[in-house]
Parts: C-alpha cells; sequence; structure tokens
C-alpha cells in the first residue's frame, strides 16, 4: 500500500479494520511496549504501528487515524520531529504524546499535544485518555 | 692767503655747527654721536685724523676714531693720564691743547716723541687740537683732531673744536643717561615679567592638589615669556630625575627633547642630578659651543641633535623638600632661539617658584596620601563587590579593566588567564590594545620571555623604574601574576603611555586587585566546572530516567496483559492473583526510581513545576483508580469526601504528592479506613490523607519530612525514605505547605495547603524549593 517501510510493513501486519472501530495509530520504538499495547487494544480498536516518527507519516499518509499515541524518543523521526510534521498535516487528529522524561506536561504545550501520559502507565490510563480524545474530537463533528 | 682762507671758513664753521647739531638730534648710541662728531667735525676742519677718549679707571680709553691705521688704533687704544701726549695732557689739565706745527709738538712733548713717535712718525701730525670733554665741572674725556700741514688755529677754529668738545661732551652724556635709562627700564621691565610670571605661577600651583598637572601648566606658563624650554623634573624613590612636563612652543622640539633624554640621559654626577642632590641652583648665564662639545663625549650626533636645540643660557633651580637636603624636583629653564639669557634676577625668581612648588606639592602630598588611602579602601571594596558578581570570564576581565582605568588611569590593560599545563597565556580581556600589540598578545607563550609570561612563571609581579626603555609607546606600566594558593591562573597587565613610578603603597594596591582578580577568575572556573557538572548529572538523570522507565513500562503493560488473560480464564484466577502482585511491585518499583531520580534535583533546588489549571479532586478520584490494585490488596476502599478546588499547579508534581501520601496510608494504616479530603477556602485548597494506623510519635513528626528519614524501623517497613521530603519540597515550590498531626496509635492525619493561584501568584514555572 505505501511505499514499504518498516511502518507501513508493522502497520499491515497489525491491520484489522472494521469501520467501526477507533483507529489508534502508536508511534514507538520499543517493541515489548508496542506488542504489550497492541495485545491490550486491538480487540477493541484498529490499532496501526509505526516505529518512528517517519514510518508514523508514511503510515498517516496511507491509512490515517483518529488518535496518534507518540513517543517522544525514537530513532530516524523523534516524537518533536514528527509533531512538526503532524501539526501542518493533521491539524484536527489529536496526538496523546508518552514520554519517560521527566517535563512532558510542558513539552506536550509546546508541540502542541492535546494530552500526554508518563511512563510508566498502565493500558488502563492510557485508554481513558484515548477515549476522552476521540470523545472530543467526535462532539464537534456531530 | 690765510687770512682769505680763515674769513671764507667761518660761515661755514655755522654750517658745521647746524648740521653737528641737527645729526646729533637723532644720534642715541654714544658710538653714534662720536661718529657725527668726528665726521663732520674732520671734514670742516679739513683734519687727517679725529678720535675721542673717555676717561675710564685713571686710563684714556679710545671710544671712537677716524682715519687711524690698525696698528694706531691698538697703540692709543688706552693711555696713561699722564701728560707726556697731548690728549692726555689735555684731559689731565682740563685744558684746550693747541699744536700748530711738528717742531712744537716735539719741543712740548718729547718723551712722546721718545716712547711712541717711532710708531707714530708716518702719520704723526704737524698740527694737533686736543680739546677736554667736560660735564658738569669735570673732565670725561678728550677729543682730537690732527692735521697733515701747519695751522696757527686763530680764536675761530680754537672756537668751533671746542664748541665741537662741548656738544660731543653733551651727546656722550646723553647717551650715556640713554643707555643708563634703557637698562633701568629694561630691567624694571623684566623684574615686571618676572614679578608676573611668578604671580601667576603660584596662583596655579596654590590651585589644584594635582601637582604633577600643575606642574606641567607652570611650565607652559613659562614658555615663551620665562624660557625657551622649560622642563620640570621630579626625584623617584631612586632618586632618578622623571621629566613630569617638558614645554616649548614647538610640539616637535618637545618630542626631539624626549629621544634626546631617553637616548642620552642626564648625567648623573651634574646638571640637574646636582640640584636635586644639594638643593642648590645651578645658573649658566652663556651655553658655549665648548660646553655642548663637552657634554656630547665625542658623539657626534649627540652634538649635532644638541647644537639644534640652539641652547643660550640655562638656569635649573630645586623644588626643596621640607627637612631633606634632597629636593623633591628641580624646574629648568632653558634660553635658546629667542636669545634670552639668565643673570641672578631670574634666578632669585626662579628659586621662589621653586619653594612655592615645593610648599605646594608637601600640600598636596599630605593631602593626597589621605586622600589615595581612602580612595583605594573605597576602590578594594568596590572591587571585592565587582568581582564578587562577576559570572564569567570576560565579566571578571571587564571588572579588572575597569578598576585599573580607574585608580591608576592605565591606559592599556590586559587580563589574561592560565589553567595548568596550558601552553599559552589566553588573553580574556582587554582594552586600549592597539592591533599590533594585540595579535601577539593575544598568543603569548608560557615560557617565553615576555615580561607577562616572566611574570607568570615565576609567580611575582613586575613594576617598571626609571631603567625601563620606551617601547611601542609603553613608557610605564606593570605585570602581575594572579596566584591563587600558589597556583598561577592568570595574569594582569597595565601600560601607560607618560612616565610615572609606582610607589609601595600603589603596588600593593595593584596587587590587592590583583589578588582579588585571581580569586574571581579562580571562582569561575569552579562555577563553571560545577555548572557543567550539574548538566553532566541532569543529562545522566534524564537517560536514567528513560532508560530505567522504558523497560518499566514494558513490564507494567505486559502484567496488564497477564491479568487481562487470566481473567478471561476463569481456572487461572491464582496466576491473575499472582500477576496482580507482580504489577504492584512494578508500581512500587517506579515510584522508587522516581524518587531516587527527583532526589538529587529537588536538593541542587532544580525543580521545575509545569503549571496548569488542575481540579483537586478529580485528581484524587484518577489516583485513587489507579492504585485500586494496592487498596485492594491491603483490603481497604478509601472514603473521599470531595469538594471543588480548582488552582494552577503542576499536575505531575501534586499526583505524586497525593500518591505518596495514599501509598503511606496503605502502608502505615494496618488495614483500616482510609479517608481523602479536599476543599477550598480562602485561596487555599486543602488536601487531607487520614488514616487510623500505628500513628507517629511527636518526635519522628519533626523528622519525617527530612531526607532519609523515617518514623518506623527500615526493618518492617521499606521505601528510602525520601517520599515524604520530595512530597514537602513540591508543596514548598508551589506555596504551600504540609503538615502531620498524629499520635501514637491513633493514626495520621496528613494535610496538604496549596495556593490556588500557584506558585509565586501563578506566574509560571521555575519555582524552587
Amino acid at each position: 500500500v505505501t511505499d514499504g517501510t518498516a511502518g507501513a510493513a508493522a502497520a499491515a501486519c497489525y491491520a484489522d479494520p472494521p469501520v467501526t472501530r477507533l483507529r489508534l495509530l502508536i508511534v514507538e520504538d520499543d517493541p515489548d511496549i508496542v506488542e504489550a499495547l497492541v495485545m491490550g487494544l486491538e480487540d477493541r480498536y484498529q490499532v496501526l504501528v509505526a516505529p518512528h516518527g517517519r514510518g508514523a507519516l508514511d503510515v498517516m499518509a496511507a491509512q490515517g487515524a483518529d488518535v496518534v499515541i507518540v513517543d517522544l524518543m525514537m530513532p530516524v523521526l523523534d516524537g518533536e520531529g514528527y509533531m512538526a510534521e503532524h501539526r501542518v498535516r493533521y491539524p484536527a487528529v489529536p496526538v496523546l504524546l508518552i514520554s519517560a522524561g521527566r517535563d512532558i506536561s510542558a513539552i506536550a504545550a509546546r508541540l502542541g499535544a492535546a494530552d500526554w501520559i508518563a511512563k510508566p502507565f498502565s493500558l488502563t490510563a492510557l485508554e481513558e485518555r484515548v477515549q476522552r480524545l476521540a470523545a472530543a474530537v467526535a462532539e464537534p463533528r456531530r | 692767503m690765510d687770512a682769505v682762507a680763515e674769513t671764507e671758513r667761518r660761515p661755514e664753521h655755522v654750517q658745521v655747527l647746524l648740521r653737528v647739531t641737527a645729526a646729533l638730534s637723532s644720534a642715541v648710541t654714544g658710538a653714534e654721536v662720536a661718529e657725527v662728531v668726528l665726521t663732520e667735525g674732520a671734514s670742516a676742519l679739513g683734519a687727517a685724523t679725529g678720535a675721542i677718549w673717555r676717561i675710564d679707571a685713571g686710563m684714556l680709553a679710545l671710544v671712537a676714531s677716524r682715519g687711524y691705521a690698525d696698528e694706531t688704533r691698538v697703540l692709543v687704544a688706552r693711555l696713561p693720564l699722564e701728560p707726556w701726549v697731548p690728549v692726555a695732557d689735555a684731559a689731565s689739565r682740563g685744558a684746550s691743547v693747541w699744536i700748530p706745527t711738528r717742531t712744537d709738538y716735539l719741543a712740548r712733548y718729547p718723551r712722546s716723541a721718545t716712547r711712541i713717535s717711532s710708531q707714530l712718525d708716518r702719520s704723526t701730525e704737524a698740527a694737533v687740537a686736543c680739546v677736554p670733554l667736560v660735564r658738569d665741572g669735570v673732565v670725561t674725556g678728550v677729543i682730537a683732531f690732527s692735521f697733515e700741514h701747519a695751522r696757527r688755529f686763530d680764536a675761530d677754529e680754537r672756537a668751533l673744536i671746542e664748541l665741537l668738545g662741548l656738544h660731543c661732551a653733551q651727546g656722550l652724556e646723553r647717551a650715556r643717561l640713554y643707555d643708563v635709562e634703557r637698562i633701568a627700564r629694561r630691567k624694571a621691565e623684566e623684574g615686571r615679567e618676572r614679578a608676573s610670571f611668578l604671580a601667576k605661577a603660584s596662583a596655579l600651583l596654590a590651585s589644584s592638589l594635582d601637582y604633577e598637572t600643575t606642574l606641567g601648566n607652570v611650565a607652559r606658563l613659562a614658555v615663551p615669556r620665562m624660557a625657551d624650554w622649560c622642563v620640570v623634573e621630579m626625584a623617584d624613590r631612586d632618586g632618578v630625575a622623571m621629566p613630569v612636563a617638558i614645554a616649548h612652543v614647538d610640539p616637535a622640539k618637545i618630542e626631539m627633547a624626549r629621544t634626546l633624554r631617553v637616548r642620552y640621559p642626564p648625567d648623573r654626577a651634574q646638571g640637574v642630578y646636582e640640584v636635586l642632590r644639594t638643593g642648590t641652583s645651578r645658573l649658566v648665564p652663556e651655553i658655549t659651543d665648548e660646553m655642548l662639545v663637552a657634554s656630547a663625549r665625542g658623539d657626534a650626533e649627540r652634538l649635532r641633535l644638541t647644537r639644534e636645540l640652539s641652547l643660550r643660557s640655562s638656569m635649573t633651580v630645586a623644588i626643596p623638600s621640607r627637612g631633606r637636603e634632597r629636593a623633591l624636583g628641580a624646574i629648568t629653564f632653558v634660553g635658546a632661539e629667542s636669545g634670552r639669557t639668565y643673570g641672578p634676577e631670574d634666578l632669585e625668581m626662579g628659586e621662589l617658584l621653586g619653594e612655592r612648588a615645593g610648599l605646594a606639592i608637601a600640600s598636596a602630598q599630605l593631602f593626597q596620601g589621605e586622600q589615595r588611602a581612602r580612595d583605594h579602601l573605597a576602590r578594594l571594596l568596590e572591587a571585592t563587590a565587582a568581582f564578587a558578581a562577576a559570572r564569567t570570564l570576560a565579566d571578571v576581565g571587564h571588572v579588572a579593566i575597569d578598576l585599573a582605568g580607574k585608580v591608576v588611569g592605565a591606559d592599556r590593560v590586559l587580563v589574561w588567564r592560565h589553567d595548568p599545563g596550558d601552553a599559552e597565556l589566553e588573553l580574556i580581556a582587554h582594552s586600549g590594545v592597539p592591533d599590533e600589540v594585540l595579535e601577539s598578545a593575544r598568543h603569548t607563550a608560557y615560557d617565553s620571555d615576555a615580561v607577562v609570561a616572566v611574570v607568570a612563571r615565576t609567580r611575582t609581579s613586575y613594576f617598571t623604574d626609571a631603567s625601563f626603555v620606551p617601547t611601542a609607546g609603553v613608557v610605564a606600566g606593570s605585570a602581575i601574576a594572579l596566584v591563587v594558593q600558589d597556583r598561577l591562573v592568570g595574569a594582569l597587565g597595565l601600560a601607560f603611555h607618560g612616565p610615572r613610578g609606582f610607589d609601595p603603597d600603589e603596588r600593593a594596591f595593584l596587587r590587592s586587585i590583583a589578588d582579588q582578580c585571581a580569586q574571581a577568575l579562580d571562582r569561575v572556573r569552579l562555577y563553571d566546572e560545577a555548572i557543567k557538572a550539574v548538566q553532566a548529572r541532569d543529562d545522566f538523570l534524564s537517560i536514567a530516567g528513560h532508560e530505567l522507565r522504558t523497560p518499566l513500562t514494558a513490564l507494567h503493560l505486559q502484567l496488564g496483559s497477564l491479568i487481562a488473560l487470566a481473567r478471561q480464564d476463569d481456572g487461572a484466577s491464582r496466576l491473575a492473583e499472582r500477576a496482580g502482585k507482580a504489577l504492584g511491585q512494578a508500581e512500587r518499583l517506579g515510584r522508587l526510581i522516581d524518587e531516587l531520580l527527583d532526589v538529587s534535583r529537588v536538593a541542587q533546588g532544580q525543580l521545575r513545576l509545569d503549571v496548569e489549571e488542575v481540579e483537586l479532586g478529580e485528581l484524587v478520584v484518577e489516583i485513587v483508580a489507579r492504585l485500586e490494585g494496592e487498596f485492594r490488596r491491603a483490603g481497604v476502599a478509601p472514603r473521599l469526601d470531595l469538594h471543588a478546588a480548582r488552582g494552577r499547579w503542576d499536575r505531575g508534581r501534586i499526583d505524586q504528592v497525593i500518591t505518596n501520601l495514599l501509598a503511606n496510608a496503605v502502608k502505615y494504616g494496618a488495614g483500616k479506613p482510609i479517608e481523602v479530603s479536599v476543599g477550598e477556602r480562602d485561596g487555599r485548597a486543602t488536601l487531607a490523607v487520614i488514616d487510623h494506623g500505628i500513628g507517629i510519635d511527636r518526635d519522628a513528626q519533626a523528622r519525617i519530612f527530612d531526607r532519609f528519614e523515617r518514623a518506623v524501623s527500615s526493618r518492617h517497613y521499606g521505601g528510602l525514605g525520601l517520599g515524604l521530603w520530595i512530597s514537602r519540597q513540591i508543596v514548598i515550590a508551589h506555596g504551600g505547605a504540609i503538615e502531620v498531626h498524629s499520635e501514637i496509635g491513633a493514626g495520621a492525619r496528613f494535610e496538604v495547603h496549596l495556593p490556588v493561584a500557584g506558585p509565586n501568584d501563578g506566574d509560571g514555572d521555575g519555582a524552587s524549593p
């Protein structure tokens, strides 16, 4: 579908698109975290993943997403670099920033992320935020 | 024939007398008077020669003559007042002498014939007329005419010659009086000039306490009224004459004089040094070429340059020092192009000026000594404050430049830095340094011969003295090693474009400025290192935090999935329980990591707050939900009493505080109920966490907010003992307070009070405990 980057490959791997479900894009380079998130979320969401910002842009271009979950520290193109592109191309798509760093709330505000969650986090906490973001986007649409 | 000639001559006599009278009226000097009388007389009388003598110290001295051969003039230049020649005869007797023929002459003056006539023979007159010059009845000289032929000298002729004598005597007298008057007037003018100069110079000396400038002004005042050159020199501590002022109408000449002085320093044995040593003035009424030759000592170039100054006369007066033989300095006046020469009256004036300069300097020094001590003290205090405020190398350099400029008036200032092992001294600040000098100053090799490098290596200081040979526009200067505890940290260089010495007070003062500069440089270095260390630590913490939390996140999520999977499978409920416990431990591990990473940051006062709008009750609900597993394991369900409390706080940090308090309540609550309340009153939000557990005794209550403190033994209860300390730092950073109320066995009530406006009235982040 896309240009065959790792991100697109991963996305293809996990793509399972029942149309009604929210489509989440997880941009994270740690495979264990990705695996756990996919396992925990895939029965309720359509989950796309990308290992870095570059891959995420490819996935967005090819398939799009309702909410993007982005880690800050990643190879190739980091969260900050991704956000710079995302703000311009997909301003309507909310981003949930995840990071192991300390000053995440300030960084999230600076990068224009809709919300943030600090590592380590539970699946429940993450899902709560995702739901909140999805609802906020859905409401004005109606 | 004779009779006819006589009668023809008579009207001519009147004409002669008229011409003589007219000519004499414009003759001013004695020489002019003599010239008129002799010329007119000789031509009217047809005389072969004419001469005038005056009586001077018992002799006849020739004033003027006409028609004499050179050897005759020499012969009659001075004649004894004895009547063996006609002129002396006339002068000594006060009566005219008329000698009609040569025979008469030889008969009347036989001694003349034997004594001098052999020389006079050829020219000796056939007839001679000598008339005494009389003033107020006193013979003052004699006028004589001689004739080639015999002459009778009739009454008219005698009357004419005697009248000429009278005119001559009067003319000479007038000329003498005129001379006297002229000299007197010149002296009076000179005296007035001297007095006026002295008055103005004295006023200048009294006008200011800056005597070096004042002496410079005095020197300039002296030129050209009193001198073509005026040089003021002050003796430094070693007795070396340092010129503080050289004045001449032509600046180019001043430059030349400076060059000469540098190339050929004054002789220590004489001249100005003698004046400085003995305090006695030195007058050279006339500077002869022989003197110049002698002083050049065979140096042709020196002689040529000295001759170019066309020196005529000079005087050097001492600036005396009270109670000391040695003089403070000397003022030299030199007459050159103008032809001015100096005499005793000038010297008297010069000495008076010297005395006044000495007095002015004595009072100025007294005042300046006090003034300078006060000034130095003030400057040192200023230096201390300024150096203390310096944060960067450049700051330190600029403080040093500022002080050196203000306090000692340095024209150039350079500050170098040096770390052990550096091959070069690193120039960190400079002022007034010309570009061509700057390049070499920037790259001063530590082991080079540059003064600053030598001073740095030897940890010493250097001050120029009179032996310093000016180079590249620098006439005086100093270099001081900057040393802290025997360790070289840099060097300070000062340069002056004008001559100056450094007295011990000033040296000590400059050294103490250098000491402060050295300490400031060292402090800045330490400060820089500390900044770098803090940065390195922050970087490390950031990386460590990331590295530790990332696997923990994976662990969290994996355990979460495990629990979910286990719950789906009924038979695996025990597995779910185990996995839940593992998750609890993972969460605890997460908090421990946070505490560990926080502690050094918080301790350094680098707690950064990211302030946002937070609803405290909602946050409590969120945290309680997150800790649900822990509550369940402890068998407690917290009771919440939540009222609206919205404020501007750092959500993550306040979360940390509440989580910590709740975790403590679970840990020490002995499984009894836990209550959480939130409310707001008077701009302060209050959160209370209450347990009914083991409680905290009074002594421990005071300590539990300290670092690594706990109320109970670490053997029974785990943890790092950092939670409450960090919580308190966070609350304080928000401008709030945390307190505990407890009794042993009766549980504990922790209260957190937070201003709703946030830290510093809500103006953002950056608050520190």
